[in-house]
């Protein structure tokens, strides 16, 4: 595994042990899901950032080979960090989420080999992890992907107010005067019981704020997370490209060598994003991710680096005519065919109807390796 | 964050019995230990392999008697590192057998009375409330020191790093049959751990 952290990992725990509830946002492509599983494997391992006084040091001179360390900052960066038994709990929000499936509530069995049908009480992916986070020793992290993909005031029901940090059970498991209770359905005793939420439950769900897709998120709902921002970051995808920083120079008229391909792609994206901050604001923009990949470009060929351009820049198109759906300008602006140069494989076209002006955008389908490289270079704006 | 050379990775650790401790002083010689043999055995072997295999990376053949035959068996080879009593690192091949078609699921560090480490100096008498705990610490950068931990000073706060303190006191208290030795490993570079109680 990794022996480090992220930055943005290193935030995200910081976040969790100050907040307990953090709401990671960010546009496609910035590495939200891969955060999430970066800040899982760090709680879960305790390691590398700090539990007990720091990571566990053998000092072979002392009489105790493995002593406390200092943690110095770090110490304070780790939830729970005495606790020994940490547990993820995981749980993606879609359209279909319901609060039964999140917190308890009443659900047919079918096929009981002993009672045949009947009902039970499920008990929600927070409930347990509520659980868990109560037990001795016990800390637990929740994570729910895509949290405004499904109605998350429904799901949250009750337990809305109950998550805030300062709403919580005592580090020792008693009641506070501020704690909040909420009613749910016990799934031991299937009676009403009033409920509340512990300590050393951390909740860490990630979403995409601009997802044109979903509804916004009630505010209400949104004021009881800490946010942390993940924006595109030019420098993740030039390393990745295996490139320096932005020279002087200009793209090449043709696609000569990976490198200057590579360089297109990467001012091509910066563009297109200035160009959709300007046009739908800066949380439309879309992210490096989505021109990466597994197979690192610059130890390719130019011929197959070329056709994997093609595949991550249908995904950036495709984001480009979603963001600025029923805007053709809007369209050819970001991709530099308003009065573009004449390599531009993209024009904006006009045409009457019913002694009205209409646009369309003319150019190629799909990219092509015969495309792509003069496509980057007008997206560019060189 | 970069690694400091001390940083543990992780550790593999068994109980020591009073059988042990006849080893260590190579006294040992009666059957329910396993007639004279020297070693250290540890149980759960398919279990742990995973982690003897980074402790003792390298693989040897050795001759051995099995049957009445000499074969030849596949070793697997490490280092321990411990001070001597001169305040110098003292590295020397550790060895770690593989189980024998008699005592199928045991591995073993062999001719443990040869390595200074492990002497009874090291180790106190134990008994119940203070089991003795034998570690294999492997460290970030591969070397691996073996140590005794005394319970009552894993059970002291402040005594030992919390985190390995809680996990080997958890395995401690874990409930398991009163014949079988405490046994496990944690690794931290990862959320790998086993520990033979529930």
């Amino acid at each position: 595994m990794e022996n480090s952290f992220s930055r943005d990992c290193i935030d995200a725990l910081k976040l969790l042990t100050r907040s307990r509830n953090v709401l990671i946002s960010g546009p496609p492509g910035t590495g939200k899901s891969t955060l999430l599983a970066e800040v899982a494997l760090a709680f879960e391992s305790s390691y590398g950032v700090a539990v007990g006084g720091g990571p566990p040091q053998l000092v072979p001179a002392g009489g105790i080979p493995i002593p406390p360390t200092e943690g110095g900052n770090a110490a304070q960066s780790i939830p729970a960090p005495t606790k020994n038994d940490r547990k993820i709990f995981r749980t993606v929000f879609h359209q279909n989420s319901k609060y039964r499936d999140f917190v308890s509530g009443v659900t047919p069995v079918v096929n009981n080999s002993t009672d045949g049908s009947g009902f039970t009480i499920v008990k929600g992916t927070l409930y347990r992890a509520s659980e868990h986070a109560k037990g001795n020793n016990g800390a637990a992290l929740l994570i729910i992907d895509e949290i405004n993909r499904g109605p998350a005031v429904q799901v949250f029901g009750g337990a809305i107010v109950a998550i805030e940090s300062d709403k919580r059970l005592a580090p020792d498991g008693g009641k506070r005067a501020e704690t909040q209770y909420f009613e749910l359905l016990d799934p031991n005793t299937g009676d009403i019981v009033e409920y509340s939420l512990p300590h050393d439950l951390y909740i860490l769900a990630a979403m995409n704020q601009a997802d044109t897709s979903v509804d916004a998120l009630d505010v209400a709902f949104l004021r009881r997370w800490e946010p942390l921002r993940l924006d595109p970051d030019e420098n993740i995808l030039r390393d990745f490209y295996g490139l320096g920083i932005k020279g002087d120079a200009s793209l090449p008229d043709n696609s000569v060598d990976t490198a200057s391909v590579l360089e297109a792609s990467v001012r091509a994206w910066s563009s297109i994003n200035e160009q959709i901050s300007l046009g739908r604001g800066p949380e439309f923009q879309i992210g490096h991710g989505v021109l990466m990949s597994d197979v690192k470009p610059n130890t390719a060929e130019l011929q197959e680096v070329l056709e994997s351009l093609c595949v991550g820049w249908a995904k950036v198109r495709s984001h480009v005519e979603e963001v600025f759906f029923g805007d053709t300008r809007g369209i050819a602006a970001a991709i530099n065919a308003l009065d573009g140069p004449n390599y531009n494989p993209f024009k904006l076209g006009e045409a009457t109807f019913a002694d009205d002006i209409r646009f369309r955008l003319e150019g190629p389908r799909n990219f092509t390796v015969d495309n792509i490289y003069q496509s980057l270079r007008a997206f560019a704006r060189e | 964050m970069a690694d400091s050379p001390t940083e543990v990775a992780r550790i593999l650790y068994k109980e020591i019995v009073a059988g042990d401790l006849r080893k260590i002083l190579a006294k040992s010689n009666d059957s329910k230990t396993g007639g004279g043999a020297r070693d250290f055995r540890f149980g759960s072997y398919k279990i742990l392999l995973p982690v003897i295999k980074r402790m003792f990376p390298l693989t040897v053949k050795e001759k051995r008697k099995r049957n009445g035959k000499a074969v030849d068996i596949e070793v697997y080879k490490g280092e321990f590192s411990w001070y001597n009593s001169q305040g110098d690192i003292v590295r020397k091949d550790s060895f770690f057998e593989p189980p024998t078609d008699v005592r199928p699921s045991e591995g073993r560090i062999a001719r443990v009375h040869e390595y200074e480490c492990f002497g009874v100096n090291h180790v106190s008498a134990g008994g119940e409330g203070n089991r003795v705990l034998l570690l294999l610490i492997q460290l970030k950068n591969g070397s691996v020191w073996p140590y005794y931990a005394e319970e009552e000073t894993l059970r002291t706060p402040g005594k030992w790093n919390a985190l390995v303190a809680d996990e080997l006191i958890s395995c401690l208290d874990a409930v398991r049959p009163v014949t079988r030795a405490v046994i496990g490993y944690r690794d931290f570079t990862n959320t790998e751990r086993y520990c033979n109680g529930k």
